[in-house]
């Protein structure tokens, strides 16, 4: 499932974690520790901290077959424009649902989809102007990161993800450049690494940690 | 199987398990003889003895060698948990049964202390015991696990760098994680 987390050279973190272990036997045991815990572990120290925070220690996660799927929600307030994130925790006891940072532009009617350990929102519109913005929601540290914007706006588009590239189709509106086009251009190319679809001259790309528009 | 050590200085806790099965191997299996960094001496069976990777690679570079083998990172007494983890794991080797081995080890660790697991850990890493080190890696995992931030701190011997404004600050942005943390 996920590419994005081997992109990082492995390093083990110079500051000790634990005085009487090696650090990477420190960080093999603390990899192994349940999501849920993890904001109580980095209240520990400063190096547990700075740890926790690191994409290696997701790596190590992943090399450990210890990460966790975790459902995450956006909801719309309807008293507000904006959109509210949430992960669920699951714990034996109860289920929590946890507020995150809010996605940096206010955002509605963007398409979704989850690759590595991110989760991209594609378009949408701000105060029905539909944007061409993208931004990508790190699942690991629960940061917003801007990705290069698509070439044109597009709102309630679909999107989807094949082989670790993603693929937005659709989703422009009446009086865009592209509406005049919609529906028919596109072509399928076949290339050495699988099927390219080219969709109204956009393709949207994601591999190995990098997102580009090709 | 044996690891019945000559030093007197030994305790009788860790001499004990291997005297009671130390007849029925004593006269065939050849003996291997480990220094520990607190200058203790341990025999060891060599069956025991070549589930350590770092001692079996010494035999592997001189076979016929009867010295004793220093082990300088290695202090006497989480040796002497290994050594009974080991045993316990060659027993399994001949007849395997993961329900029994799975059970085996986690009787292991349940009669160790906190500080005894942390100790073993580098010991075990020190003489490459890749079964072991994930027992007592997961085993600790599981100690630390839904213990408030004071408990891990002292679990592990590590000091509160955080100033209080900080640590307050750090509580509040992830208050909802603190709610149901198991008494100390």
């Amino acid at each position: 499932m996920s590419t994005t987390t081997t992109t990082e050279p492995p390093s083990t973190p110079t500051q000790i974690l634990i005085p009487s272990l090696p650090n990477d036997i420190a960080l093999n045991i603390l990899a192994g520790i349940p999501r849920s815990y993890h904001p109580l572990l980095t209240l520990v120290s400063k190096p547990f901290r700075s740890l926790l925070s690191s994409p290696l220690f997701y790596t190590t996660r992943s090399l450990l077959n210890t990460s966790q799927n975790f459902l995450y929600l956006c909801l719309r307030i309807p008293t507000t424009s904006s959109m509210q994130w949430f992960m669920l925790y699951q714990n034996p006891t109860k289920n929590s649902l946890i507020p995150l940072p809010p996605a940096p532009s206010p955002l509605v009617g963007s398409a979704f989809v989850a690759v590595g350990p991110k989760i991209y929102v594609i378009g949408g519109s701000i105060n029905d102007i539909p944007s061409p913005h993208v931004w990508a929601l790190d699942c690991r540290f629960h940061r917003w990161e801007a990705v290069p914007s698509m070439r044109i706006s597009r709102e309630f588009a679909a999107a989807g993800v094949v082989d670790g590239r993603i693929y937005v189709i659709g989703g422009c509106v009446v009086d865009t450049w592209a509406k005049s086009r919609s529906g028919r251009r596109f072509l399928i190319r076949k290339r050495r690494s699988g099927i390219l679809l080219i969709v109204e001259k956009m393709i949207f790309y994601a591999k190995n940690g990098c997102t580009e528009v090709l | 199987m044996s690891s019945s050590a000559e030093n007197p200085t030994l305790t009788a806790e860790i001499t004990k398990p291997s005297t009671e099965i130390a007849t029925e191997t004593a006269q065939s299996a050849k003996k291997i003889t480990l220094k520990t960094s607190d200058d203790q001496i341990f025999e060891v069976e060599e069956s025991v003895a070549m589930e350590f990777a770092t001692v079996k690679s010494f035999f592997e570079d001189a076979p016929s060698s009867t010295d004793t083998v220093p082990l300088p990172n290695v202090p006497a007494k989480p040796f002497s948990q290994v050594i009974e983890f080991c045993k316990e794991q060659i027993k399994f080797k001949a007849n395997p049964d993961e329900t029994e081995k799975k059970r085996s080890n986690s009787e292991f660790v349940k009669e160790k202390t906190n500080e005894d697991l942390v100790e073993m850990i580098p010991v075990a890493n020190y003489l490459e015991i890749k079964d072991l080190l994930d027992v007592l890696n997961q085993a600790v995992a599981d100690r630390i696990q839904n213990r408030s931030v004071e408990y891990v701190r002292s679990f592990f011997g590590i000091d509160n760098d955080f100033t209080s404004e900080e640590e307050a600050l750090l509580r509040e942005e992830h208050a909802w994680a603190f709610e149901d943390v198991d008494e100390d």
